[in-house]
């Protein structure tokens, strides 16, 4: 349990710091706030 | 959103075990005192940690809705309910794509083609002789994620994405642990 907390901070650093990551989010947010969407 | 969900998500697995394979850190992990199985459940967690969190910006919706009128919570529950079984089972297809391949972009164009058959599996449906086409139906995405959004529940369609995603889970760690 303690070795799947340890990936999964690591994974979420990751996954949460790349830039495909911010892209992603990004175009999600803009086309989620675009009104006719 | 379901739609962003699947042309975002395999940008987002892609790299998850094909990145790590073509810089040669999978062996230094999968030689970790971890086994297989917590590897791929935190890939999965943290990527769908990241598209859950892309979906919360839509809170904002709901708490508009809430401020200016009286809605009813039930299809919103189930909707939501619905995106995040839908999400659960294109994240876990895009994990089990990018553990087949050591390139980013076939995995990710591998993901998209899954996940559009499986969503357009029931228009091809009147096409194939007796027992296929009922397989076919049942396959469908779109035919359990429908229901859901629209605010009926079915036990069966929760059945769809959990045994769909346990299975690509599994088969990604079958996959791993073959190394």
């Amino acid at each position: 349990m303690r070795a799947l907390g340890i990936l999964l901070r690591k994974e979420m650093l990751a996954t949460f710091g790349s830039p495909i990551g911010y892209t992603a989010a990004a175009v999600f947010l803009l086309v989620l706030a675009t009104p006719s969407a | 959103m379901y739609v962003l969900t699947i042309l975002l998500v395999p940008a987002l697995t892609m790299r998850a075990f094909a990145e790590e394979r073509r810089t040669d850190t999978l062996e230094l992990l999968l030689t970790a005192p971890v086994d297989e199985v917590a590897i791929v459940l935190a890939k999965f967690l943290s990527v769908l940690a990241l598209v859950l969190a892309m979906y919360a910006g839509a809170v904002v919706y709901a708490v508009i809705l809430d401020r200016y009128g009286s809605p009813d919570w039930g299809p919103i529950a189930s909707g939501t309910l619905a995106l995040v079984c839908h999400a659960a089972l294109i994240v876990s297809i895009g994990l089990l794509m990018s553990s087949l391949t050591e390139n980013q972009v076939v995995a990710a164009a591998l993901t998209l083609g899954t996940s559009l058959m499986l969503w357009f599996a029931d228009s091809v449906a009147y096409l194939l002789p007796s027992p296929f086409d009922v397989l076919a139906l049942n396959l469908s995405l779109i035919g359990h994620f429908k229901p859901m959004v629209s605010g009926s529940v079915f036990v069966s369609d929760i059945c769809y994405f959990v045994s769909l995603s346990l299975l690509a889970l599994f088969l990604t760690t079958r996959r791993l642990a073959e190394r």
